[in-house]
């Protein structure tokens, strides 16, 4: 089943052209990794992926639905229901504590705040940060923020969870645990695309697609 | 609408300090605006009231026209017989008295004269009038110290001088012995039966009551009267139905509110000045709210960015700051409601004389509530005011701009 289909996808930024006509497809289930290296616009691409951009040229089809950029409430909509983000930097906000920076998106929805409460307690403990979802942010390692911020992205069970650089922020020894944690979360069934320039990471994941000077130059499957 | 509350509580208590300037700076315009209102229509309030009390709502007398008059009564200050009296009055207050709206009706004679009691003396106003027709056109009887308005029908050499009046010659109570010279240059001895005291200075200061007919007496003016008093039922149709009398007659037709016309137009000038002043500590506060409000915006972009990507509308990013601006507001309002109510508590255990167009015992405070209404409408529009600019800049931010320069 496609849950992503990008046809003909180009950006410009003034005169540049960032994107030169991207297709490609996601299915259900799986780990894709977009390689290539800085300015080559993976970036550019998963923003448009995960409707925060929306492309100059080409189509977006999201779970069976032609994406209309120009409605910005129904982007937000489609982002919080279907989509989840994890960023290079954790992007948490300080004020509040690890279980409310988890919880913080399924507040949006209709869902009860207590079954919220035990699902965001649920991803924590999954995560190995129960015993310090009270804590802020400034209490806790760059490592365990970025699996706060996973957890956040995984709390309405997005059906694709979008990563940008995931442990470019991070040692060696954090990024092996957060990419054992997407590897795990891939296995229960969550569809993952993330955008890396590090070739040792796509050894986590099932598909890699290679883009360079905004074109996708080869895919492979692992 | 949860989530949106849930974020903006935390962001309430951002920039602490300058939050708490805000929200005094708020309070100070809205207890300002109530104090201010409240002694301003207090003061108002309390000078119409004594006017429509003590003054005719409507009054007939004749005509001032000088280019009528001969060259000599222009030289000489004469007026004629005819330009100081009117004409039929008993017929005008019977055909007038006949409208449903008209309570009471009284005729006067004005003249002028000097009080005096030994070497002191004071030019007066003098009004004659008929002690028992005047309670039924005026409340004159409640500004009088010892109720004695009737002591004017059995004591006819009795006057009633405003309590100002009396200050200033040294008459001390009922009983005292007065002269009072006429313009005509008589003389007559007469005697205090009451004081009046309306807390206005310019009708204490120079009015003297004495019964009508002593004066029309003394000065060969029988049963002529140069004024007519009416009192109605609604003082606010008052200038309506001026208007509406005055096509039945040849005399002059006029309403308390134009005879006071002068002070009227002061009182919309003082409220002005009041409005701009409290608009003034708004405006201040408004710019206190909107700097608050605008920092938080630019040290939250990020925030901002990714509240957007996580699903929050433009609109609720909008509400978010909006609750911030009104919170200052609302915070802002209840503190300025409890200080102006503390502030009216204390202005009316102040013991002072007031003395100047009005004269009370302490401030004439209008504790109407109204005031408070007002004051936390004002707050609140201009708290929200403020905080439109800047939530609306943070509901259009774009949030792949945010992580790129990141």
């Amino acid at each position: 089943m496609k849950i992503l289909t990008l046809s003909g996808i180009k950006k410009r930024v003034g005169n540049e052209e960032i994107l030169k006509g991207i297709d490609l497809s996601i299915e259900k289930g799986e780990f894709t990794a977009i390689l290539g290296a800085s300015g080559s616009g993976k970036s550019s691409l998963l923003y448009i992926a995960g409707l925060l951009d929306a492309p100059s040229e080409g189509e977006v089809i999201l779970l069976e639905e032609k994406v209309d950029f120009s409605k910005k409430s129904r982007l937000s909509f489609l982002r919080n229901k279907y989509l989840g983000f994890v960023f290079q930097f954790h992007f948490l906000l300080p004020e509040f504590t690890l279980l409310e920076n988890v919880m913080l998106p399924a507040l949006k929805g209709d869902k009860n705040q207590k079954d919220i409460k035990n699902r965001a307690i649920e991803l924590l403990e999954f995560l190995g940060l129960k015993d310090k979802m009270n804590r802020r942010i400034y209490q806790v390692s760059g490592g365990e923020m970025q699996r706060v911020a996973i957890a956040r992205a995984l709390i309405n069970d997005p059906v694709l969870l979008l990563a940008d650089e995931p442990t470019g922020s991070l040692d060696s020894k954090n990024t092996q645990k957060v990419m054992e944690i997407f590897k795990k979360v891939n296995e229960l069934g969550t569809t993952i695309l993330m955008v890396t320039h590090e070739l040792e990471l796509t050894r986590y994941t099932g598909r890699i697609i290679e883009v360079k000077d905004g074109l996708i130059i080869r895919q492979t499957h692992g | 609408m949860r989530h949106v509350l849930f974020v903006a509580s935390k962001l309430l208590f951002e920039r602490k300090r300058q939050t708490i300037i805000s929200i005094i700076g708020v309070s100070i315009g809205v207890c300002a605006y109530i104090v201010m209102s409240s002694l301003m229509f207090g003061f108002q309030k309390f000078f119409i009231q004594q006017v429509i009390d003590i003054e005719p709502h409507i009054k007939i007398k004749p005509k001032e026209n000088p280019i009528q008059a001969s060259t000599n009564e222009l030289i000489l200050g004469y007026k004629s017989e005819e330009k100081d009296k009117l004409m039929g009055w008993q017929d005008l207050i019977e055909e007038f008295s006949k409208h449903k709206e008209i309570k009471g009706a009284a005729p006067h004679l004005l003249t002028r004269g000097i009080l005096k009691q030994g070497i002191k003396e004071k030019p007066v106003n003098i009004v004659g009038i008929d002690p028992l027709k005047e309670a039924e056109a005026s409340v004159i009887e409640r500004f009088l110290k010892f109720k004695n308005l009737r002591e004017l029908e059995s004591n006819r050499m009795g006057v009633i001088p405003g309590i100002l009046v009396a200050k200033s010659i040294g008459a001390k109570d009922v009983g005292d012995s007065l002269l009072l010279v006429l313009p005509d240059g008589q003389t007559l001895n007469v005697k205090v039966v009451d004081l009046f005291d309306s807390g206005i200075t310019n009708l204490d200061d120079v009015r003297v009551y004495m019964h009508i007919k002593t004066l029309q007496g003394i000065l060969n003016k029988h049963n002529q009267v140069n004024e007519i008093v009416f009192k109605i039922q609604d003082v606010n149709r008052a200038e309506k139905l001026a208007r509406e009398l005055q096509q039945k007659t040849e005399y002059e037709v006029e309403s308390w509110q134009k005879a006071y016309k002068n002070f009227l137009s002061i009182f919309k000038i003082q409220n002005t000045i009041t409005f701009m002043i409290v608009f003034a500590i708004l405006v201040v506060s408004s710019f206190g709210i909107f700097n608050i409000i605008m920092m938080t915006v630019l040290e939250k972009k990020r925030d901002t960015a990714i509240l957007m990507a996580l699903g929050f509308m433009p609109r609720d990013v909008m509400l978010v700051f909006l609750i911030k601006g009104l919170f200052i507001g609302t915070i802002g309002s209840l503190l300025g409601v409890i200080l102006g109510y503390g502030m009216q508590e204390y202005l009316e255990t102040i013991n002072l004389d007031v003395e100047g167009l009005v004269r009370s015992k302490g401030f004439v405070l209008d504790r109407d509530i109204v005031h408070y209404i007002y004051g936390i409408a004002f707050s609140f529009f201009f708290s929200l005011i403020a905080s439109i600019y800047p939530a609306y800049r943070a509901s259009r931010l774009n949030p792949v701009d945010i992580f790129r320069s990141q």
